[in-house]
């Protein structure tokens, strides 16, 4: 009875994982997501990692959040003295290798949010990768800071 | 019996182990490492005084700072990523200073007047918690400010659009009380490099 038992126990472990890890054998795994809180009436920048333990290279070619009219891939790069945004249609993951999309790099941004979005908040958002997959992740909403960048 | 429930714990703590998050690892900018402060410079050929409007519609000039130095800025309200994070890292360079904190003052000049009104300029520096004096004027004012400061802007803007944003420089002026800019710090400069070469402006004014 008590082996019994203990295989239940055994069996709980292991049903209950890790948390948020993403299943063995995936080949896109997102992680660590978050949201600045924005300023009033800003759009919102969203940051995450995500790992390809694929053999092909992933794209990134779109997101979606029900917190905000659209979602955008913005690429930020130092050009100079000055800071250059763009707009752009994908971010690449080589095969075997991850990327984050961080402050001041390669991010996410909410545009048009139709609700405030505060500290302690958290954001479901739905990323689309070209190899027709598609992933459903919680940000979490926190202030930032310059440490961030 | 004795081994089993002993199996049974040491399987919860490896998993407790595995699963507990990994602790990070302290930011580089809060280890107190000593820093190597770069001396303060003349910069002749930029800055200098100008006269715009303040959040709360009356007229700043910089000679109104009356012998405080200035961190100034340019940015704009919509901007979501790299103005929130100068306007933190500006809250941290406050707490370095310490009792100093009030001889030092951050003026936001906006490259987005269209958009960016008193009442938006005040909301959004309220929301940090700085005391920060927002500018604005005409475009013509706001562009013969930035080229002063030998900044330079353009707006990503197409016809009718409202969510554009704004290209700028990310330069901020380190200005000392007489209105000369003394020091340019980049982005990616960090909060207690912009607060020990302010604390080395103050020592010379003593």
């Amino acid at each position: 009875m008590t082996i019994f038992y203990a295989c239940v126990f055994c069996a709980l472990l292991t049903l209950t994982g890790c948390g948020e890890k993403a299943p063995a054998g995936a080949p896109i795994v997102v992680r660590d997501a978050w949201i600045r809180e924005p300023p009033p009436r800003s759009p919102a920048a969203g940051y995450l990692l995500i790992e390809n333990r694929g053999s092909e290279p992933v794209e990134l070619i779109g997101a979606e959040t029900a917190v905000a009219e659209r979602t955008e891939i913005h690429i930020m790069e130092h050009r100079g003295d000055a800071m250059t945004m763009r707009r752009a249609a994908s971010v690449s993951v080589p095969a075997g290798e991850e990327v984050t999309l961080k402050s001041g790099g390669t991010h996410l941004m909410l545009m048009k949010l139709r609700q405030p979005l505060k500290t302690g908040d958290e954001v479901e958002l739905v990323l689309r990768f070209g190899d027709g997959t598609q992933q459903r992740i919680k940000a979490p909403v926190r202030k930032g800071s310059h440490a961030d960048y | 019996m004795r081994i089993i429930k002993a199996l049974m714990l040491c399987g919860a703590c490896i998993w407790i182990v595995a699963c507990s998050e990994e602790p990070e690892s302290a930011p580089a900018s809060e280890i107190s490492a000593p820093i190597e402060v770069p001396p303060l410079q003349d910069y002749g050929g930029i800055g200098g005084d100008f006269a715009l409007m303040d959040q709360r519609g009356e007229s700043f000039a910089l000679k109104d700072l009356r012998g405080r130095a200035a961190m100034l800025f340019f940015g704009y309200t919509y901007c979501p990523d790299i103005c929130p994070v100068t306007l933190s890292k500006m809250g941290r360079v406050y707490q370095l200073l310490g009792e100093r904190e009030q001889d030092l003052a951050t003026l936001f000049i906006t490259v987005d007047p269209e958009r960016d009104t008193q009442a938006k300029l005040a909301e959004y520096l309220d929301y940090f918690a700085i005391d920060a004096i927002g500018l604005g004027g005409a475009v013509e004012e706001i562009d013969q400010v930035i080229g002063q400061y030998g900044g330079h802007y353009s707006l990503g803007k197409e016809e009718g659009q409202s969510d554009y944003f704004v290209d700028h420089s990310t330069y901020t002026y380190l200005i000392d009380p007489q209105g000369q800019v003394r020091f340019l710090f980049r982005q990616s400069d960090g909060p207690e490099l912009m607060a020990a070469v302010t604390k080395q402006l103050f020592a010379q004014a003593e």
